[in-house]
């Protein structure tokens, strides 16, 4: 379908969407140019830079051919033929364009050599080029991409025939896309300034941080310019004698009679608390 | 007679302003042949009293190439060296010996060039008759004296190439 649609709609060539390659060096007698070329669509081979060496005697007829058949082998898309017959073998390096061949029509790749002589080294390389927008649903930017895409949902069946593209938006399906896109989009906008806010937040804790740490910084700086700064242990207090105030003479001291009085009446208490357990 | 005749030319002059004038013509030729160089060439001394650019000799041949966009008007004219173009002072002579060959064509028919070429002195011809690319490898060899020693130091030589118009 997609290729349908590409048919249909690659019509404009823009520069900025044209790339342009080379394969890598085939160095092998056959080749198949599905294994060389890149898989693009619409990509045409433009040139081909060949080389190999031939020997040979100079009288000796010899035809060295390097063609192309197409993809089931029915028929020569391209060929290119060097005659060496009654000259001296020699290194052939040659460039050769190709008439702008599909790609995809190319099939096996050969070396013939007709006549007596063998080739030796050879070396292949195709130029290529293709268009990015062949395939206009390749790209929103491609021209004829919005007309390809509406091709493309009426072959599904997501559009009518007779729907045309702006009715596409209108359509049921379509619009419901559309609408969780919509939603999809605001909760992404509340994320997002959910995600600023706690930056913003991690931004202003960075700030103080650093204003606490500028805070500390400048009190280190302080102390380290106390340059004169005493030791505590080089200040001489100045000291002198304190004499006692108070004076006791020596006398004999008489018992505690207020003490001796608690201690008995204490006993008496017990003998009441003890009374009342004692069985008569 | 005549005085009126002159007269009546000499009026005509006076009278007529002057409307002739001459309408440059410029063109350019652009080169049709041109001559590149591939590979430098470098001499090795696989003995004393000798120099030679053969990978045998530790040395590497020149390689140079020459476009032609139209066939069938030029000549090459290759010539390999008689002298040194710098070297040490040097008292004996030296007995030089060079080649010229095709190593590589853009047709086939190129091939040809190297059975047809023409050889004399140090020089050999090519009839560039088909248009596209051709590359030549030269080869120089220089024996000093009769083996004697070459005085050290750094010896500089060059091939000569022309395209000649035919």
């Amino acid at each position: 379908m997609l290729a349908l649609s590409a048919a249909c709609f690659s019509s404009s060539l823009r520069s900025e969407d044209i790339r342009a390659g080379t394969t890598q060096v085939i160095t092998t007698p056959t080749w198949n140019m599905a294994d060389v070329l890149p898989p693009e669509a619409g990509l045409t081979v433009e040139n081909l830079s060949y080389g190999y060496t031939v020997e040979k005697q100079v009288a000796d007829d010899m035809t060295v051919t390097i063609q192309n058949q197409n993809i089931t082998g029915t028929e020569t898309l391209f060929s290119e033929t060097d005659d060496w017959s009654g000259i001296p073998g020699n290194t052939i390096r040659k460039t050769v364009p190709v008439p702008s061949i599909p790609g995809a029509s190319l099939g096996e790749g050969s070396i013939k050599v007709v006549g007596n002589g063998t080739v030796t080294d050879p070396s292949l390389v195709y130029s290529y080029k293709f268009d990015l927008c062949y395939t206009p649903l390749n790209d929103p930017s491609c021209p004829g991409y919005d007309d390809a895409m509406l091709e493309y949902l009426r072959g599904l069946g997501v559009l009518d025939a007779s729907e045309t593209l702006e009715d596409m938006y209108e359509n049921e399906l379509v619009q419901d896309v559309l609408d969780r896109e919509v939603d999809k989009d605001e909760e992404d906008l509340k994320a997002e300034q959910k995600e600023e806010s706690d930056k913003e937040r991690a931004r202003r804790i960075a700030s103080e941080i650093e204003a606490l740490g500028a805070g500390q910084a400048q009190m280190l700086s302080d102390l380290n310019n106390m340059t004169s700064f005493d030791s505590y242990y080089t200040v001489s207090i100045s000291g002198g004698t304190y004499n006692d105030t108070v004076q006791l003479d020596t006398k004999s001291l008489s018992d505690n009679r207020r003490a001796l009085s608690s201690l008995a009446s204490d006993a008496k208490f017990d003998d009441m608390v003890r009374s009342q357990y004692t069985e008569n | 007679m005549f005085k009126k005749t002159s007269f009546a030319f000499i009026a005509a002059l006076i009278a007529a302003p002057a409307f002739s004038a001459d309408v440059p013509i410029t063109g350019t030729v652009q080169a049709k042949c041109s001559i590149f160089t591939d590979v430098q060439g470098v001499y090795g001394s696989p003995l004393p009293n000798t120099l030679s650019t053969a990978a045998a000799d530790g040395g590497v041949d020149p390689i140079f190439r020459i476009d032609v966009a139209k066939a069938g008007y030029y000549i090459a004219r290759v010539s390999t060296p008689t002298e040194f173009t710098s070297s040490p002072s040097l008292t004996d002579n030296i007995t030089w010996t060079g080649t010229v060959e095709v190593s590589e064509v853009s047709d086939a028919g190129m091939s040809a060039y190297e059975t047809n070429k023409v050889e004399y002195n140090n020089t050999t011809e090519y009839d560039l008759t088909i248009a596209g690319t051709t590359w030549f490898k030269a080869s120089s060899k220089a024996e000093y004296g009769v083996d004697k020693s070459l005085p050290a130091g750094t010896y500089r030589s060059a091939v000569t190439v022309e395209c000649v118009a035919k």
